[in-house]
């Protein structure tokens, strides 16, 4: 009996053969596998590798970056609409026409209501800088009754003095206005149109101070001001309400007794009005950046399949040596989804920092001038963690759906074939019929009317474009091999470099498919090992 | 009880038979040589031994376990634990040093043992050579890497597909004493394909595979 010098093992009879079980290994092994095996690997591929990974960076960061803005952008326009239109329980307006004075009275009686303020709405011109004129929203209220309501709407610092609140002859001005009118102007020269004359009239008013309305240029001034340069006395445009603590609005409504000719309502929903408007503008920018990120993936798709065919004969010996088939297809499956991790965090940053960036130079509302004055900038708030995770989890999945079927062919490959050399179908071949047809089916999708409101056949018409063009190449490639070989003194040049295969198909396509492994085989199957 | 026992093996490619009635039993520790002329078998008959290609007909046991009824998934964890393979074409990983390409093995298995590293890279000539890369070694130092490889991990038994078939005479003698030495020295079986009729004399018993199946 000899003695084994290197283990200690007897060699009077074999060892125990342990259970297939025993060698199973752990998650951590794929880590230490994504380690030792794939990143030295991979490293040597660095510039295709980046290029996948901008793909999915890219694609990520337009799609985080445009929610970023539309919902940074709703909220704002949002926020400035309650800025303008106060935040009243209720808004009492005449059924037709305007209201009268007796009726804000009447109104301010009923039981239940704590403030009843009313305002009177209109347009006037001023001069600007430049001695142009332009128009401004003018908004009548009784500071006294809208304070609690608009804030906003208030001159900067006046609270403090009553008099100025209530003068007539005073106005304030929103930030936009202030910006076309000369600098330290003491006065307003305002001209409108009167409701009554129909005569243009002026109306020069002291500058009382600045006032917090966001958007376009506005003054605001005491309501019986308002009456006499729109040429409305005794008119009011809407009553806003303020009930007492504890009504709920709808239940009061049931049953309160308005004024004869009026009605009353909830103030409109801006920023849901305007949700609606913008929806289709919103829709088909998330799309358009979805579509992005489903474009890089086929980059994706395309790096790993060249990754893999060039470490096919790795992949087989790591077969021959005991790697199973799922460990091989999970090793190259956590390849994607590895890149699909850092793609999705660096996108997610650089998403972020587009929407700063976006915010910064054309402010929270786009450059709308609703909300001029906005904070500029993005605020970090968990609200925002949803919407991360959801983009960050769909360049996970779509790197994950890229990494697939190579994974599948590397599980499904005879290895001892192809550490032999002698190749294996690394995709299945598409029916050369799919291409023409997803293309015909675009164009009919294009055709398709709106469902919903949006443009859903437009969305899946791109679609169908994009994986019947990816589609056609194949064919596309067979016709310019065809149109080469016809060429005099031009070898075929899927066949030159084909050759004869041991067990070829002879399927079209075939050489194509050999004169890509051949080279990748040659350079990158033994490392260049082989002799 | 042997630690190779093969009864009955057939395979055919299509209604092509590559080999037919193959009965083969190795021992534990036992270097077999398999002859045989180009085409008729031997390789697909060592990689149906080694659960890599399926037989037509035929049983295969490991020391009394039958690979020929377990699964794709079954025989690749055999393969792992029991099995040491080299080859003709050496085939190791391009990107892995030295070192590493011959804790291969280990690495799958999950037991990380440097120093056993560092005894196969000792006992097959290779001492501090581990961190060079494969493609600054030449031919015969690469095929004692796939030596090292197939032993690190003490497998039951070695399959050895012409392991000298691309080395020169001078290189392709001491690669083969090398792993007879080691293969012996480690108690593993080795069945070792093989052209050379020199080669084949230094193994304990030599077989040739025929259409009438192993001489």
């Amino acid at each position: 009996m000899k003695p084994d010098r290197a283990s200690g093992r007897s060699q009077a009879g074999p060892r125990p053969l342990g259970g297939p079980d025993d060698v199973l290994v752990g998650r951590g092994a794929y880590i230490s596998w994504l380690r030792k095996l794939s990143w030295p690997a991979l490293k040597h591929q660095a510039g295709r590798q980046l290029l996948a990974l901008l793909a999915i960076t890219l694609g990520v960061a337009l799609a985080y970056a445009v929610h970023l803005l539309n919902t940074t952008a709703l909220a704002e326009f949002g926020s400035a609409a309650a800025s303008l239109n106060g935040r009243p329980d209720l808004v009492l307006r005449a059924k037709a026409g305007a209201l009268t004075e007796d009726v804000y009275a009447q109104a301010a009686a009923l039981p239940g209501v704590l403030i009843a303020a009313p305002v009177l709405e209109g347009v006037a011109q001023a001069t600007d800088t430049k001695g142009q004129r332009f128009n401004l929203r003018v908004i009548g209220l009784d500071a006294l009754q809208s304070g609690p309501l608009s804030p906003e709407l208030l001159a900067q610092g006046s609270t403090s003095n009553l008099q100025r609140l209530l003068d007539p002859q005073q106005l304030s001005l929103n930030e936009a206005a202030q910006a076309r009118l000369p600098p330290a102007s003491q006065t307003l020269t305002l001209r409108a149109a009167a409701a009554d004359s129909g005569q243009a009239q002026n109306l020069t008013l002291q500058i009382a101070g600045r006032n917090a309305a966001p958007g376009s240029p506005l003054v605001v001034l005491d309501i019986a001001g308002a009456q006499v340069l729109l040429g409305r006395l005794g008119q009011l445009d809407r009553i806003d309400l303020r009930l007492q603590t504890g009504l709920d609005p709808a239940q009061w409504l049931a049953s309160a007794q308005l004024p004869a000719g009026t009605r009353a309502a909830p103030p409109p929903d801006e920023g849901a009005r305007l949700q609606d408007l913008t929806r289709a503008y919103r829709v088909n920018l998330g799309v358009l950046s979805l579509m992005a990120l489903f474009t890089g993936s086929f980059l994706v798709f395309a790096v790993l399949s060249l990754s893999v065919a060039q470490r096919l004969p790795q992949l087989a010996l790591l077969g021959v040596l005991g790697m199973t088939a799922r460990e091989r297809a999970s090793l190259v499956l956590g390849e994607g989804l590895l890149m699909g991790m850092l793609g999705s965090a660096l996108g997610l940053l650089l998403g972020w920092g587009l929407a700063s960036l976006g915010l910064q130079l054309l402010g929270a509302d786009l450059g709308l001038a609703v909300a001029p004055g906005a904070r500029t900038g993005l605020q970090f708030s968990t609200v925002q963690l949803p919407a991360a995770a959801f983009f960050g989890a769909l360049g996970l999945l779509v790197s994950g759906l890229a990494a697939a079927a190579p994974a599948l062919a590397v599980q499904r490959m005879p290895v001892a074939q192809v550490l032999k050399g002698l190749g294996s179908e690394m995709h299945p071949a598409l029916p050369a019929w799919l291409g023409p047809l997803l293309l015909f089916a675009g164009l009919a999708l294009a055709l398709l009317p709106p469902l919903w409101g949006m443009p859903l056949g437009a969305y899946a018409a791109m679609l169908s474009l994009l994986l019947g063009g990816i589609a056609c190449v194949p064919l596309l490639l067979r016709g310019a091999h065809r149109l080469l070989a016809l060429l005099p003194g031009c070898p075929d040049p899927a066949g030159a470099r084909a050759g004869p295969r041991p067990g070829g198909r002879g399927r079209p396509g075939a050489g194509r498919r050999a004169g890509l492994a051949k080279p990748v085989g040659g350079h990158a199957g033994d490392g260049g090992q082989l002799p | 009880m042997s630690l190779l026992h093969a009864s009955g093996l057939a395979k055919r490619y299509g209604s092509t038979p590559v080999f037919e009635g193959v009965d083969l039993q190795l021992q534990a520790g036992e270097l077999v040589a398999l002859l045989g002329e180009s085409g008729s078998g031997k390789s697909t008959l060592l990689n149906c031994l080694a659960g890599l290609d399926e037989l037509d007909a035929g049983r295969v046991q490991l020391n009394g376990a039958e690979i020929t009824t377990m699964s794709e998934g079954q025989r690749a964890l055999l393969r792992r634990a029991h099995l040491g393979f080299v080859f003709q074409a050496f085939h190791v990983l391009p990107h892995l040093n030295v070192a590493d390409n011959i804790a291969l093995p280990l690495l799958l298995l999950q037991k990380p043992d440097p120093a056993r590293v560092q005894e196969m890279l000792a006992a097959v000539g290779l001492d501090g050579l581990g961190a060079r890369m494969p493609r600054q070694l030449s031919g015969g130092q690469l095929q004692r890497v796939a030596i090292a490889r197939a032993l690190v991990h003490r497998p039951l038994l070695v399959l050895a597909d012409e392991p000298t078939g691309n080395l020169d005479a001078r290189h392709a003698g001491a690669v083969l004493d090398l792993l007879l030495t080691q293969t012996r020295e480690q108690g593993s079986a080795c069945l070792l394909v093989t052209h050379s009729e020199r080669a084949a004399a230094r193994a304990d018993r030599c077989l040739r595979l025929t259409e009438q199946g192993l001489q």
